[in-house]
């Protein structure tokens, strides 16, 4: 049987599938915990027709873990609506820094199980024109390598910059310095990937980073 | 008679310790499975509410480390996974009655608790 990742188009779908997964348990998540928060209330209230008076600061705390919960969901929704509809267009003009900060939402759950860090560190002005899902695969292709690398501890950094002419997403190593020539990455699929991306992939020889990089002109 | 539960999510997991409580359950919380395995040798469970995926280990790995520990402790489980074929491999796989899909309502999780204390739970 062939490798279900071989190819650009069975890659895109097993990662829709697997951000789709992830997606479908965070939201069950949120859904709990406002279910017991709301539950929560409905004790105080319960409580109070009893005669047992209710401490606001009580009430305030439910209240305020509602809305972080929500903000979560709402976080995780905005990005994943934004990978449903990254498909739209061939190419589009997008932020990259939206695409860094969409597949760490997206796959906060599956970053965590891996017990590393990933921070997004963006400057302003990233724009470029690129397939908007084909570079959101491409990136989690090269965080997923870096990820499955175990024993290393160090938080991995996402860097969006832009400068002469060039719009760049740079992965850190974590220090690992043989980290994407074991990790085979880029292979041949992350090529086809960034042509359709329109861009270019290559390891920076002085930072150890994986750098995929756009034409900015053109954003 | 004491409760563990067990849930990365903080919030959902406190909140849920503060309801069974005001229920007149006696529940303990922890967002690890190391954590929960340093609260179990120092406190004596009847039962563990474990979250299916916990960061580090499984709540289904948590449950062999735990009734190493407690040989007397019961289970039951809750998680994300919504699938009807996730479902059903899940409590399979963990070998108890129950296991419960998220969001769990108090009724149904006091219930259960019951059923597996044999009413002894309050």
């Amino acid at each position: 049987m062939a490798d279900s990742r071989s190819s650009p188009a069975k890659a895109g779908l097993v990662f829709f599938g697997t951000v789709s997964a992830a997606v479908s348990h965070e939201m069950r998540n949120a859904l709990a915990a406002l279910n017991e928060n709301a539950g929560l209330l409905g004790d105080f209230v319960l409580a109070s027709a009893k005669g047992r008076p209710v401490d606001p600061a009580r009430v305030e705390t439910v209240n305020g873990r509602v809305a972080r919960f929500v903000s979560r969901a709402d976080a995780l929704l905005t990005s994943f609506s934004r990978l449903a509809h990254s498909t739209d267009q061939d190419h589009q003009v997008v932020d990259l820094r939206d695409i860094a900060d969409d597949v760490v939402t997206l796959c906060g759950r599956l970053i965590l199980a891996c017990g590393r860090e990933v921070q997004v560190a963006a400057q302003p002005g990233g724009t470029v024109n690129t397939s908007p899902f084909f570079a959101r695969l491409l990136l989690w292709r090269c965080l997923e390598a870096a990820l499955a690398d175990e024993g290393q501890q160090a938080p991995l950094v996402i860097a969006v910059a832009r400068s002469a002419g060039v719009a760049q997403i740079r992965i850190s190593s974590g220090g690992d310095e043989d980290l994407w020539q074991r990790r085979g990455i880029p292979g041949e699929l992350e090529l086809e990937l960034c042509a359709l991306a329109l861009s270019t992939i290559a390891v920076d020889r002085r930072s150890g980073e994986m750098t995929i990089t756009w034409d900015s002109r053109n954003g | 008679m004491r409760i563990l539960l067990v849930d990365d999510e903080v919030e959902l997991v406190s909140t849920l310790a503060e309801r069974l409580e005001l229920r007149g359950m006696d529940a303990d919380w922890q967002e690890t499975a190391a954590g929960a395995i340093e609260a179990a040798g120092k406190q004596s469970y009847a039962i563990a509410v474990l979250d299916v995926k916990l960061p580090g280990a499984s709540g289904l790995e948590l449950r062999v480390r735990l009734e190493q520990m407690q040989p007397e402790m019961k289970f039951i489980f809750v998680t994300g996974h919504g699938c009807e074929e996730a479902f059903e491999q899940g409590r399979e796989a963990a070998g108890c009655e129950y296991y419960l899909v998220k969001p769990v309502s108090i009724e149904l999780l006091v219930s259960k608790i019951e059923d597996v204390l044999g009413k002894k739970a309050r």
